[in-house]
């Protein structure tokens, strides 16, 4: 198992906080998960393109997979399908989530490994995060005043 | 930090600019005071020529939380890569990304050659973010991605872009890999600024330069001007036109050279303002006397700065002390300043830059070039070609600023080398002042010897004189007036030997009668502030003139006798 650098993975679980919560109802972890999936697709997408951050999620779900077998079960991570309620409930809410936090700490740490990790931290905490001028869409990746 | 605008000054009647400070150094000088803002421009340039460091260092120097900036990526490098690098100078400040400064990758859409999806996504992301400064880069890849065939589709984009941007009060830079041949592009038309960026590389040396090729509305400065990437980012340095430096008024009176003797062959030290020259040959102690310059002004309460080209700062100072001149306590208390610049691909406005920082940071009064070879030697060969040029319009900035210089020169003495040719430089019109030194033969020893070569609008001895180089410094020695021949390096002695001009006389009071021969009835205030002497003496000495029947005085005044004007 390698082990994850604390501070990608306490980014990660700042996300997975935003996003989930104290939750552990399935459908609840489902619905966090895709709403990660979107910012993250959103907002790193700006930076590396659509093409570039499939590339990145691939690598980091790989990384995952291989300490978290409960990421092995799931379709559409990272994907356009969407996780299922079904899909968590089958292979269990905790141990997808934690599988989903260790996703997202990898990505973090691959992304660091090219732009410096305060950088990559610094990205991802402002995933998801209101700025002035909006928050970037989920759908779109453009914006909405508010 | 975040920049006000800047407002330019109008003449009567007419509307001002508001300008953007560009926040890169020297930039603003180069364009005229500033950039005009909401103005769309195009930054162009070859590979590595430092277009994408010069455009964010700017996006970061004018973005704000209310009104942002944005970077987009067409193509070529991406927005990950250019993190990674970007972020290595001291401007990017990574707190900012993502609240002020914004990123974007469009580089799918334009690998696409969807000019409209490009545009369409620009236009949505300037008014999701309202930004005051958008940079796209690059977009001479996109007018390759889209060919020729489709020109008129990109001209139809540029178009609109152009507007949509200034309709929007942003102030844009398209960035471009651009050679001088493609200047028809239809983005060189619609541009109100271009600014050309290109990178030489010589032998070892690499040297960047920035052209100001437009900029609407203001009055900028033509040329080429060196640019240098370091971790502050671009810094530019103007190319400063001849006669366009600071003028400050000459403050009169004499600075001491700091060598007894050498003041009274100069008619009393250097006149303030003055650009010297020392030139002789190696081992002459050209760097001694500098050296005992600075101690002369610092003893005087004088800053000064010293550029030095050849020894590193330690030896030099090493050395300062092996002839009695302690600099270190004054570099500790910032009276003294010692530069030392060594690279092989510097440019002389790098170098003026850096003096005249100094210069300005310590109010220095006296500033030594130590030496013109060692400074031609360390900058770019591209720079070596107009050194005459560039080294005139260095002491022209310099002695601008209201100091006084001392330039030290070697010389190459050739055999039967009669005349008094001084360096190749030619730098007889470079300076006000030229100190000359030789190795001449005296009864079968080789001695050194100086002479006073020039001094612009002022009396000097015209004898030489021989000099030691000693532990406490340099010391003069007799006169050769006795010797013909000395330029030739092997003076033969005179037989007859003549009267000397004033028999009985110091040297001071043969100073004082020529200088009272040469204007005229002068008061003793007038004699002590144009020879330089302690004012004090100068009435003992004149009331001796007078005694022998020299001068004469009138009413507070003294008059030269005919006796004066010699046998």
């Amino acid at each position: 198992m390698t082990p994850r650098s604390p501070a990608a993975t306490d980014a990660a679980q700042r996300l997975w906080a935003r996003a989930a919560g104290d939750s552990s109802a399935p459908e609840e972890i489902a619905a966090a998960a895709a709403r990660i999936g979107n910012e993250l697709r959103a907002g790193l997408g700006r930076w590396i393109g659509a093409d570039g951050y499939r590339t990145l999620l691939d690598r980091a779900l790989g990384l995952a997979r291989a300490e978290h077998p409960a990421l092995g079960g799931l379709a559409g991570l990272g994907g356009d399908e969407p996780l299922t309620t079904a899909a968590v409930r089958a292979q269990g809410a905790d141990p997808v989530a934690a599988g989903l936090v260790a996703m997202v700490a990898a990505l973090v740490e691959l992304l660091g490994r090219i732009i410096g990790e305060d950088m990559a931290v610094h990205l991802v905490d402002q995933i998801g995060t209101p700025n002035p001028r909006g928050v970037v869409s989920t759908e779109t990746g453009r914006g909405h005043d508010g | 930090m975040v920049r006000k605008p800047a407002q330019k000054v109008a003449a009567p009647g007419r509307p001002s600019l508001e300008l953007l400070d560009t926040g890169v150094p020297g930039l603003n000088e180069v364009l005229g005071g500033a950039l005009p803002a909401l103005s769309f421009n195009l930054v162009a340039g070859g590979p590595g020529s430092g277009k994408t460091t010069l455009t964010m260092q700017l996006l970061f120097a004018n973005a704000t939380a209310a009104r942002p900036g944005l970077f987009i990526t067409l193509l070529g490098e991406t927005s990950l890569k250019m993190l990674r690098y970007q972020q290595l100078f001291d401007f990017f400040d990574q707190s900012r990304v993502g609240s002020d400064v914004h990123f974007l990758n469009l580089s799918e859409e334009a690998l696409n050659g969807d000019l409209d999806g490009v545009l369409i996504r620009i236009i949505a992301e300037v008014d999701r973010l309202h930004p005051a400064v958008v940079v796209v880069d690059s977009f001479r890849s996109l007018t390759r991605t889209v060919g020729e065939a489709q020109t008129g589709q990109l001209e139809h984009f540029v178009q609109r872009l152009a507007l949509h941007l200034t309709t929007w009060e942003i102030t844009s830079f398209l960035i471009g890999e651009y050679s001088e041949f493609e200047l028809r592009d239809p983005i060189f038309t619609v541009a109100d600024g271009i600014l050309w960026l290109s990178q030489e590389v010589n032998r070892n040396s690499v040297v960047r330069r920035l052209q100001v090729v437009k900029v609407r509305g203001m009055d900028s400065m033509p040329g080429l001007h060196t640019i240098r990437i370091t971790d502050g980012g671009v810094q530019v340095f103007p190319r400063t036109p001849e006669g366009a430096g600071e003028i400050h008024p000459r403050e009169g009176g004499r600075l001491s050279t700091g060598i007894a003797g050498l003041d009274e062959m100069m008619g009393g030290g250097i006149p303030a303002g003055d650009s010297l020259v020392l030139a002789g040959p190696t081992g002459t102690g050209k760097t001694t006397f500098a050296m005992k310059f600075v101690a002369a002004g610092l003893a005087a309460g004088e800053s000064a700065v010293i550029a030095i080209f050849e020894e590193h700062p330690e030896v030099y100072l090493q050395r300062a002390k092996s002839v009695d001149v302690d600099l270190r306590d004054a570099i500790r208390e910032n009276k003294l300043r010692i530069i030392y610049l060594r690279p092989l691909d510097l440019s002389v406005d790098e170098t003026l830059d850096e003096i005249r920082r100094a210069v300005r940071e310590i109010a220095a009064k006296r500033v030594v070039i130590d030496s013109i070879s060692g400074f031609e030697m360390a900058l770019a060969p591209a720079f070596r070609e107009d050194f005459r040029e560039s080294l005139y319009r260095l002491i022209g900035a310099l002695t601008g600023l209201g100091v006084t210089m001392f330039s030290t020169v070697e010389v190459v003495e050739g055999k039967g080398d009669a005349g008094l040719q001084l360096t190749g430089y030619q730098v007889s019109f470079l300076t006000d002042d030229i100190v000359s030194q030789r190795y001449v033969e005296i009864e079968g020893e080789l001695r050194k010897a100086l002479v006073v070569v020039k001094m612009r609008g002022s009396a000097h001895s015209g004898a030489f004189r021989t000099y030691e180089i000693t532990a406490t410094g340099v010391q003069l020695g007799e006169s050769l007036r006795e010797y013909d021949g000395i330029i030739t390096g092997m003076p033969t002695r005179q037989l007859r030997i003549p009267p000397p001009r004033h028999p009985g006389l110091t040297e001071q009071e043969v100073l004082v009668l020529e200088m009272v021969v040469r204007v005229g009835a002068m008061s003793p205030a007038d004699v002590a502030k144009q020879t330089g002497l302690p004012a004090d003496g100068i009435e003992v000495i004149l009331e001796r003139l007078v005694q022998l029947h020299y001068v004469s005085h009138k009413g507070g005044r003294y008059e030269a006798e005919s006796r004066s004007r010699g046998p």
